[in-house]
């Protein structure tokens, strides 16, 4: 029932085009249990002469002319198979393009839903998550579904209907005969059943030791530079002969299997066909059936002992996709960020932190405690502090990634609270240490936070991000690819492109988190100069381990430990007793080192 | 890049050299294929045989009521014939199977060897991911074709050669009844089936992009959410999932058209033959079970000839895959050893033992010049002298050319003029195997192989001892961490390491390297900083490694380089400074400011990671 539910979700218009191919499967199943009937009509009563049974038929025939007449214009026969042919060819027509139709547009949107919801997760869901797992039933888990809608749903549908309405026909034909003749339908469908539910297990271990050589490969030739510096060919190549036997084996045996299947079932199968003929021929000298009816017998029963063992393993599918619906249900349990709530007035750029406390719920060690600081609209204020401190966790709570424990955040004199997440995100300019960058263009991946950005915008921000030069080198320029299909760019380049892409959309504040940590000193100075010329106006943070990156700032603040242990500008912390001196006197020292080896 | 993009699918008829080559590489399987097709004939013979038993069953035994004791043969017979179909359908599924898991298993084998031997600049210039994509799916596309399609082409041509036979003699007029209609069927299936596979093709490429995009939006969530992009993903998602169900609807109409086609195709010959043949049983020259089996057969002929049309378009397809993997197959590598020296030295896969010429550390290069792209020169005119156990530190910016120096030295690439000479003699003259099993490698990114710590310990001496790899591992003071984790040596590391920090995964690679006990010492050094604790066990692993050994560093680490016998300043291809650390500070060229713009910052990194350990100790006190 979860099963409908879950589909049904997904038809909308297209609920009517699920009943369309009902009823075009029934009316095939039933037009190809006419065919037989038809033929036996002609050549028990035309071709053989045999008199008709069914008083309303004989009437009607009558009506047109008799036997006779039908038998001088043959043709008519040819008529009616043809006929009949063209409903049948609308109606496998009809199915076959609902079928793609219903189950494509259930996939996309099922995609769309799946892709939109975990989109709008809350970030602490993805940190949660396995991206490979979740990527397999995705793809997967909704493939099984749009499966079962692209064909097995009407493949069932078939052969529910012929094997009932054959079995009605044959029933009235000869009773005892139809008992004979269905006698294994309940032996095929279990078989089919219990094999594929069980063959489940086959499947899965030759799927296995498949991924486990395609692994072997990857790795052996990830690491082919260790391989050959060791001179370690020849036992790689036995490692991969290992594995690539166990994946031949284990699938070998799934064909076997298989075969063993498909050979017993054909067996089943073919027999009971002998079965019909050998009965059918002691009933015909019996004289309890007519030649035509033995026909019908021979034509029906192949036509449903085929979908009949079809039946079996569409069941076993079926509970496959009822896991499969069962796995997506647990994704779109996972909860909902609400970013379109709250107040959207204009930022300009006051920040407050008021007694803040932060830890993940998960946990009971505070990763901020009691953090208070105030940055005025425009300045530049450094946030210092070793791996671990807790810097990024601050980032985390100005941009609500996730909210603080106790205490309070204000922008502009506000709870950050009040305001719209998504409003809160699109001004709050935020460089992270890692950026992503899609497998786009980089001009495409610039354009990304201002889509109305023209040429010649990105171009400045590039410049700005210092980034420009390096872009203009590839053969490609802007429109070079990044990641896997194009060039891999350096974690330096890729902050870089960051800044870039963070800049271009002008906000009021602008945070960068350890974000120029992979560029070198000269042009981590040059980027800031740059970027003070152009945003006079803009709050900036900066969040770093280095002291020049830090010492032009208005205000310097120093965290450790979650706590805020120092604070004031360069000069008087380079005064004052704690880390920033420490730092600062070290380096001097080793600068004076150096000196001191010169004068040697 | 372009030469490693997808094909995309052309209509391009059959090539016959390509088939010629395919079909050489499975000539071991000459005998099973035989087998296959015998049986294949078998079940042609039984496809043919049922029609004819059930009008024999109606001709003779219900219209002429022949003897029961004819009906028991009848019976026998017809039984025997389905036993041997379900023996031959067991038996076409495990020699297919057979010849299909077969041949890619060969097949792979060999393309695995053959990327064994292929040199590193191949593997500089081809993606991972293209070769992956060869190993996996082109040779699993074309081992499925060559067993299955293959058989499945053969059955289909012997089922109509067996039907048309059989019509044709029983009575030829019916028969062209139904043979005219074959031409008209085989031009439709074949502009149906290319396609619908076609469309297929598209429809596997869309989809991957939405597993790509599924992949991205999952981990680039961070990024998307600090800039607000879950919208603007979601559209070019939705845009996507559109095209995909566009193509795939289309897909569907196209089969979904094809099949009514045929099948009204058939019906037209079956409306013939009621009314053609009808009349002739009226007329009572024709017999009445003959219309019926000519009625089975007309049904019968069709799926073969689908089938046909369908496989021809499969092969077309697979020749793109089958194309790609004979270009990996005939890839020639760029470093060969000669005959004469394999015979001396023996081959990368077969080293003879037991070593020939050891290496004593002398090396010079000589007059060298190298580049990858003739336009850009990397090394030109290069010269160096390296005692036997000198430790040479390599600085320099990236791009100076100090990894091609290294490279050059291990052989991964050879000089494009001038001479590398190990202990004297011209390294060409050895082989590859001679040199690389006498090298101590360490990687700037240390690549470990899923498994335990002790087989990546081992990985370059296979046959080593428990208690030698413990004295490789205590020699660089790997030891005592790896006792400390839960299973000590048996600890498994995890895919590429990732279960172990980077300095671990450093110490492990050193141990590896300490344990082949080589003669030369190539070591490249990680930028990545790592903490003062590790720090200090790998400078101690480092100075024992390179004990009395020739050695280079590719360094970035200040106490490495000032510990180095002598260092290189390396710039534009160039030795541009070199001496000791103190002669260099000296100098105050460009090795004083790379030495004090550097170092700051591993200065300051080593601060913090005190005032941690400091604050550390204070909390727990």
């Amino acid at each position: 029932m979860n099963t409908f539910h879950f589909i049904n979700r997904y038809l909308n218009q297209n609920r009517w085009r699920l009943i369309g191919i009902v009823i075009a499967v029934i009316s095939y199943a039933f037009l190809n249990l006419c065919s037989p009937l038809v033929f036996s009509f002609f050549i028990d009563n035309v071709i053989n002469q045999e008199p008709i049974e069914s008083a309303i038929l004989a009437v009607l025939i009558d009506r047109i002319g008799g036997i006779g007449w039908i038998q001088e214009h043959l043709w008519i026969g040819g008529a009616v198979v043809l006929i009949l042919s063209l409903l049948t060819c609308t109606a496998v027509f009809l199915r076959g393009y609902w079928n793609g139709v219903v189950s494509e547009s259930v996939a996309q949107n099922l995609r769309d839903h799946l892709y939109h919801h975990i989109q709008y997760c809350p970030y602490s869901v993805h940190v949660q998550v396995k991206t490979g797992d979740l990527v397999q039933r995705c793809t997967s888990d909704v493939e099984q579904i749009r499966r079962f809608l692209a064909g097995q749903f009407s493949e069932m549908i078939y052969s529910i209907f012929t094997a009932v309405i054959a079995g009605a026909v044959l029933l009235t034909l000869n009773p005892r005969m139809a008992l004979i003749a269905v006698i294994s339908m309940p032996f095929l469908i279990g078989y089919a059943y219990y094999f594929f539910t069980r063959a489940q297990k086959i499947f899965r271990s030759s799927d296995e030791s498949e991924g486990e050589m395609t692994a072997m490969i990857q790795e052996s030739l990830s690491g082919i530079r260790v391989i050959k510096a060791f001179n370690c060919e020849k036992n790689e190549i036995e490692k991969f002969e290992k594995k690539s036997t166990d994946y031949k084996e284990k699938t070998f045996l799934l064909l076997k299997q298989l075969g063993l299947y498909w050979g017993t079932s054909d067996f089943l199968c073919l027999t009971q066909i002998l079965i019909v003929v050998l009965t059918g021929i002691f009933a015909v000298r019996n004289g309890s059936l007519s030649v035509g009816n033995y026909f019908v017998f021979i034509s029906y029963e192949g036509m449903i002992l085929w979908p009949i063992r079809n039946l079996g393993r569409i069941l076993a599918d079926m509970g496959k996709m009822t896991v499969s619906i069962g796995r997506l249900e647990e994704i779109f349990a996972y909860p909902q960020e609400e970013t379109e709530k709250g107040i959207t007035d204009p930022i300009a750029g006051t920040i407050e932190f008021s007694h803040v406390f932060f830890r993940y719920e998960d946990s009971d060690q505070w990763i901020l405690k009691d953090v208070s600081f105030q940055i005025q609209k425009g300045e530049t204020v450094a946030l210092l502090g070793p791996t671990g401190s807790g810097k990024s966790s601050l980032v985390h709570l100005l941009t609500r990634l996730y909210d603080c424990t106790d205490g309070m955040i204000l922008i502009d004199g506000k709870d950050i609270r009040q305001f719209q997440k998504k409003h809160l995100r699109k001004n709050v300019g935020l460089v992270l240490q890692e950026p992503f960058l899609f497998s786009k263009t980089i001009y495409e991946n610039i354009r990304l936070s201002k889509l109305s950005a023209a040429k010649e915008e990105i171009k400045r921000v590039a410049e700005i991000a210092s980034v420009h030069d390096v872009i203009t080198e590839f053969d490609r320029g802007y429109d070079t690819l990044v990641g896997e299909k194009g060039v891999t760019l350096s974690g330096g380049q890729k902050q870089r492109v960051a800044i870039a892409r963070t800049i271009l959309k002008e906000t009021p504040i602008l945070i960068f988190d350890d974000s120029l940590s992979a560029v070198d000193a000269q042009t981590d100075a040059e980027i800031r100069r740059k970027l003070k010329e152009v945003q006079k106006q803009t709050t900036t943070l900066i969040i770093t381990q280095r002291v020049a990156s830090a010492e032009q700032a208005d205000l310097i603040l120093v965290l450790e430990n979650g706590q805020i242990t120092q604070a004031g500008t360069d000069a008087q912390l380079r005064c004052q007793e704690g880390l920033y001196k420490r730092i600062v006197a070290i380096q001097k020292a080793r600068m004076e080192g150096v000196m001191a080896d010169e004068s040697i | 890049m372009s030469q490693f993009e997808e094909q995309e699918f052309q209509n391009e008829s059959l090539d016959i050299a390509v088939w010629k080559k395919i079909f050489r590489l499975l000539f071991p399987f000459r005998s099973w294929i035989v087998e296959l097709l015998l049986l294949n004939v078998l079940i042609a013979c039984l496809d043919v045989l049922f029609p004819y038993m059930n009008k024999l069953a109606i001709d003779t035994f219900i219209m002429k009521e022949r003897a029961y004791s004819h009906l028991v043969l009848f019976g026998l017979v017809y039984f025997v014939g389905v036993a041997v179909q379900a023996a031959t359908v067991y038996g076409f599924f495990s020699l297919a199977g057979k010849i299909e898991m077969g041949f890619s298993h060969a097949l792979r084998r060999q393309c695995f060897e053959k990327l064994h031997s292929l040199s590193f600049s191949y593997f500089d210039q081809t993606p991972i991911g293209w070769l992956m994509a060869r190993m996996t799916s082109d040779i699993g596309r074309l081992s499925e074709i060559v067993s299955w399609s293959l058989m499945d082409l053969f059955w289909g041509v012997s089922v109509m050669i067996g039907v048309t036979v059989v019509m044709l003699v029983v009575n030829w007029k019916l028969a062209l009844l139904i043979l005219l209609i074959v031409p008209i069927l085989a031009y439709v299936s074949a502009w149906f089936q290319i396609r619908i596979l076609k469309n297929y093709r598209d429809v596997r490429k869309i989809n991957s992009k939405i597993t790509s995009s599924f992949n991205e939006g999952i981990t680039g969530a961070k990024t998307t959410k600090t800039l607000v992009l879950e919208e603007s993903n979601f559209q070019e998602f939705h845009q996507h999932t559109q095209q995909m169900r566009e193509a795939s609807i289309r897909a569907a109409t196209l089969s979904s058209l094809f099949l009514p086609i045929v099948m009204g195709l058939g019906a037209c010959s079956t409306a013939a033959l009621l009314v053609f043949g009808g009349h002739e049983v009226l007329l009572g020259t024709l017999e009445f079970g003959t219309l019926l089996m000519f009625t089975q057969y007309a049904t019968q002929f069709f799926e073969p000839l689908r089938q046909i049309a369908r496989l021809i378009a499969e092969f077309q397809m697979a020749q793109a895959s089958a194309e790609r993997v004979l270009a990996l197959l005939e890839t020639e590598s760029r470093i060969q050893d000669s005959a004469a020296t394999i015979q001396k030295y023996g081959s990368v896969l077969e080293p003879v033992e037991p070593l020939q010429d050891p290496i004593r550390g002398e090396i010079e290069f000589r007059h060298v010049d190298f580049y990858y792209h003739p336009e850009e020169p990397v090394l030109t005119d290069f010269n160096l002298k390296v005692q036997p156990g000198q430790t040479i530190a390599l600085v320099g910016e990236t791009g100076s050319g100090k990894s091609s120096i290294v490279n050059l030295l291990c052989r991964f690439y050879e000089p494009v003029h001038g001479e590398i000479l190990i202990d004297g003699v011209e390294y060409r003259q050895r082989s590859c195997s001679w040199l690389h099993r006498q090298l101590g490698y360490v990687l700037q990114s240390p690549h470990l192989f899923s498994g335990s710590i002790k087989e990546n310990v081992k990985f370059g001496k296979q046959s080593a001892t428990d208690e030698e790899i413990e004295a490789a591992c205590r020699l660089v003071n790997a030891h005592d961490f790896i006792m400390n984790l839960e299973k000590g040596y048996d600890t498994d590391v995890g895919e590429g390491g990732a279960r172990l920090s980077v300095g671990q995964k450093q110490l492990i690679s050193f141990a590896r390297a300490v344990l082949v006990d080589p003669a030369l010492f190539v070591l490249d050094e990680a930028t990545a900083s790592i903490d003062t604790e590790t720090e200090k066990m790998i400078q101690y692993a480092i100075d024992h490694l390179l004990k009395g050994k020739t050695s280079f560093i590719i360094a970035h680490r200040l106490s490495t380089i000032v510990s180095a016998d002598r260092i290189l300043v390396i710039k534009k291809g160039k030795i541009v400074e070199q001496g000791n650390h103190d002669s260099l500070m000296a100098l105050r060229g460009y090795y004083y400011r790379l030495y004090t713009n550097q170092f700051n910052e591993e200065l300051e990194q080593r601060v913090y990671q005190k005032e941690e350990e400091e604050w550390k100790s204070y909390s727990r006190d």
